[in-house]
């Protein structure tokens, strides 16, 4: 089944450790708020994401089985192919081999992250020059966009 | 060099792409907030459904490496070689953010899941989903969810 790109880790997630996430994050733009917003923008700016977990594992499980099968035999090139097979897999559907295991250590999706940052900046009042008319002009969709910038 | 997550693809893009993935959102999101009703929460939606530039990527690399070992096993085992080269870039762009497909995704207008995120929250915030948020992280987390 294909999900939203921007929830396909989370569906694919047990939903209390979802919950747990999220509490935490919450709990996170709480005791950032205020005083380290900035520190805490540049942290979250270089947090592993599920996304960048995957993309390493999948990778060197993919390039040891090619190698292997290469030097050692083509039986070792099972590896690579179910490896491969569960990328495509995650990329379609969310979920992967590893998901439930590095989500439980606490590892975010890009949601999550996201989710924290822009709250982050909503407290800072990052959008409160953001423009409320309901026929906004240029200027104000202009505003809107570098506001929204991370 | 190990990349900052969030800015690694753009980093990597060129600044003309970049300028015009930034003009692409301006005008999708004007479109949308001077158009109102339903279109928001309806443009809102197809943001949450766009692939993005991993999703794209990590399909690619699926395939290309499965290809790559089915070669390898049913034609000549070089083929392995084939698939670790592709898989060793996987292992660049997720590091760095720079791979060779990434020039042809970025011209394909796939866009990394920041760029998606700052149209998605520029809509938001012109709704007025951030109103009164200032100084309330219950409200703010709210309305960022």
């Amino acid at each position: 089944m294909i999900r939203k790109t921007l929830r396909k880790e989370l569906e694919s997630t047990a939903p209390e450790i979802n919950e747990r996430v999220m509490a935490e994050s919450f709990g996170n733009v709480s005791r950032y708020a205020n005083e380290d917003t900035d520190q805490r923008l540049l942290q979250l700016k270089q947090e592993w994401d599920t996304e960048r977990f995957i993309e390493v594992e999948a990778g060197a499980v993919v390039l040891a089985g090619s190698l292997l099968a290469y030097y050692r035999g083509g039986r070792w090139a099972a590896i690579p192919a179910f490896a491969s097979a569960m990328l495509l897999l995650h990329a379609l559907n969310g979920w992967y081999p590893w998901l439930p295991l590095i989500r439980r250590v606490g590892v975010r999706t890009p949601y999550e992250v996201g989710t924290e940052a822009y709250a982050l900046k909503a407290v800072r009042g990052d959008f409160k020059d953001v423009s409320s008319d309901p026929k906004p002009s240029l200027a104000d969709v202009t505003t809107a966009v570098d506001a929204a910038h991370v | 060099m190990i990349s900052d997550t969030l800015t690694r693809v753009p980093e990597h893009s060129s600044d003309e792409i970049n300028q015009r993935l930034r003009e692409y959102a301006v005008g999708r999101v004007a479109e949308a907030a001077v158009t109102g009703g339903g279109r928001i929460q309806q443009r809102l939606e197809e943001l949450e459904s766009e692939w993005d530039v991993e999703r794209g990527l990590q399909t690619n690399f699926a395939a290309v490496t499965a290809v790559g070992v089915a070669l390898g096993a049913l034609v000549d085992r070089r083929w392995f070689l084939f698939s670790a080269g592709a898989a060793a870039f996987m292992i660049q762009h997720a590091l760095q953010g720079w791979c060779p497909p990434l020039p042809v995704l970025r011209r394909l207008n796939f866009r990394a899941m920041p760029e998606i995120q700052q149209e998605r929250y520029a809509l938001k915030a012109l709704r007025g989903d951030f109103s009164g948020t200032e100084q309330d992280p219950l409200k703010a987390f709210e309305a960022a969810r």
